[in-house]
């Protein structure tokens, strides 16, 4: 019953937002901008930089928010709008390329059980060049396909598929870094 | 390629985690947004200016096709009453029938052939008095003892329209009659040009063209003090906003 209340809660205030009400647009900011900046982090390194990148974001969401289909969730949309935003700023701000190589390893990383903060985990991801950064973000994170991707990035599907294989051998090697730091720190 | 165990502590740790905006964010997307309304009713404006405008020339339009046809109709049946009276004038010499050119000369209406009545009386005893006073001995003798009073009385009133039917009615009597005698050549020719000058047809046709001129100027106003209405108006709603 809660659920369905919420629910309801929801779409009242979405339908006020369509109309320009400044408080259900800020009720819906407060409800969201924490988890949305922490998205836009994900790709910006610069919180600053995210925090513009997620204000852009929210401008297009009550721009577009009379275009929401109350199909799918409210902040799985959100969510998309940002993410688009993020690879947005990424291509056209800081002008990311991608290497049309083709080449990728099948390798699992199954052994590496890590057990790292969350901020440990942004570390590793920080250290990505924005291309993998992006792909891994997309595929490991928000769950993307790679044909998805590939529309999304304007890239090939073997393009992401190695970018995601690049990112992950770097990644690898940055966790057997911090696991043999925190081994030897403990 | 299958999301690896790393991978998915990732996206739980990483969906799981809020990072707080600082407290301008809000302000900033608010500043936003309002600029962004005040840039909508800017679009509905030029809407509005292109809705009224168009109001207007078609308000316009209406009007100046439907008076335009009251017009056209006004013009068709007097020329068609007249000519049916010269023609009767010219055929019968009565006195009564010239009663109905007078009266309608006066009055440029056609339907008031009746009514007009009272006026024509007038007129009529005047004009024919003229005419016979002028054809001198040829017709009745009760005109010519009131020769004096109807000439005073036509200087007073002008009544150009009617002096050259008459004078046309006047010159055929006189044909028919087998006298063509004249006071005057130099009246005649007078009277003969203002037969000339003084065409019904156009007569009306100006004073027709003179109307239709005077409500076109006076709905073109009408037209700019609506027209400034509707933007005053336009311009007031948006302040109040």
């Amino acid at each position: 019953m809660k659920i369905i209340s919420l629910h309801q809660e929801e779409t009242k205030i979405i339908k006020l937002a369509v109309e320009n009400n400044r408080q259900a647009q800020q009720q819906i900011y407060g409800k969201y901008s924490s988890k949305m900046l922490s998205v836009c982090r994900q790709y910006i390194k610069d919180i600053q930089l995210a925090e513009d990148v997620m204000i852009t974001a929210f401008m297009k969401v009550f721009t577009n928010i009379k275009n929401f289909e109350h199909k799918g969730s409210f902040e799985g949309w959100i969510r998309r709008i940002m993410v688009n935003e993020c690879i947005s700023y990424l291509r056209v701000q800081k002008k990311v390329k991608f290497a049309e190589d083709e080449f990728f390893v099948e390798e699992s990383f199954n052994e590496i059980d890590s057990q790292f903060t969350v901020e440990q985990i942004q570390y590793l991801i920080d250290a990505l060049p924005d291309g993998y950064k992006m792909v891994f973000n997309l595929y490991a994170i928000e769950g993307y396909k790679h044909n998805e991707i590939a529309k999304m990035l304007g890239i090939n599907e073997g393009t992401s598929k190695s970018q995601l294989s690049h990112a992950r051998k770097m990644l690898q090697t940055q966790i057997t870094i911090l696991k043999k730091q925190d081994n030897g720190t403990e | 390629m299958e999301p690896n165990n790393f991978e998915k502590d990732f996206r739980e740790k990483l969906n799981q985690r809020e990072i707080e905006p600082s407290n301008k964010a809000w302000d900033r997307l608010d500043a936003m947004l309002s600029v962004a309304e005040e840039k909508k009713p800017k679009k509905n404006r030029k809407w509005l200016y292109i809705a009224a405008s168009i109001a207007g020339f078609l308000l316009v339009g209406t009007i100046y096709f439907n008076r335009s046809e009251t017009a056209e109709i006004k013009k068709e049946t007097p020329i068609v009453l007249e000519q049916k009276i010269n023609k009767d004038t010219l055929n019968a010499v009565g006195i009564n029938k010239e009663n109905v050119t007078s009266s309608n000369n006066h009055n440029p209406k056609p339907i008031a052939k009746n009514a007009p009545a009272v006026v024509g009386i007038h007129n009529q005893n005047k004009n024919s008095k003229q005419f016979e006073g002028n054809a001198e001995s040829s017709i009745k003798n009760d005109l010519k003892e009131d020769n004096a009073a109807d000439n005073s009385l036509e200087n007073k009133n002008h009544q150009p329209e009617g002096k050259s039917k008459y004078i046309s009615a006047e010159q055929l009597l006189a044909e028919v009659n087998g006298k063509v005698e004249t006071k005057s050549a130099d009246e005649v020719i007078k009277k003969n040009r203002k037969a000339v000058s003084v065409n019904p047809n156009d007569l009306l046709l100006n004073a027709e063209t003179e109307l239709n001129q005077s409500y076109r100027e006076s709905a073109l106003d009408k037209f700019n003090k609506n027209l400034k209405a509707v933007k005053s108006a336009i311009a007031n709603r948006n302040y109040e906003e």
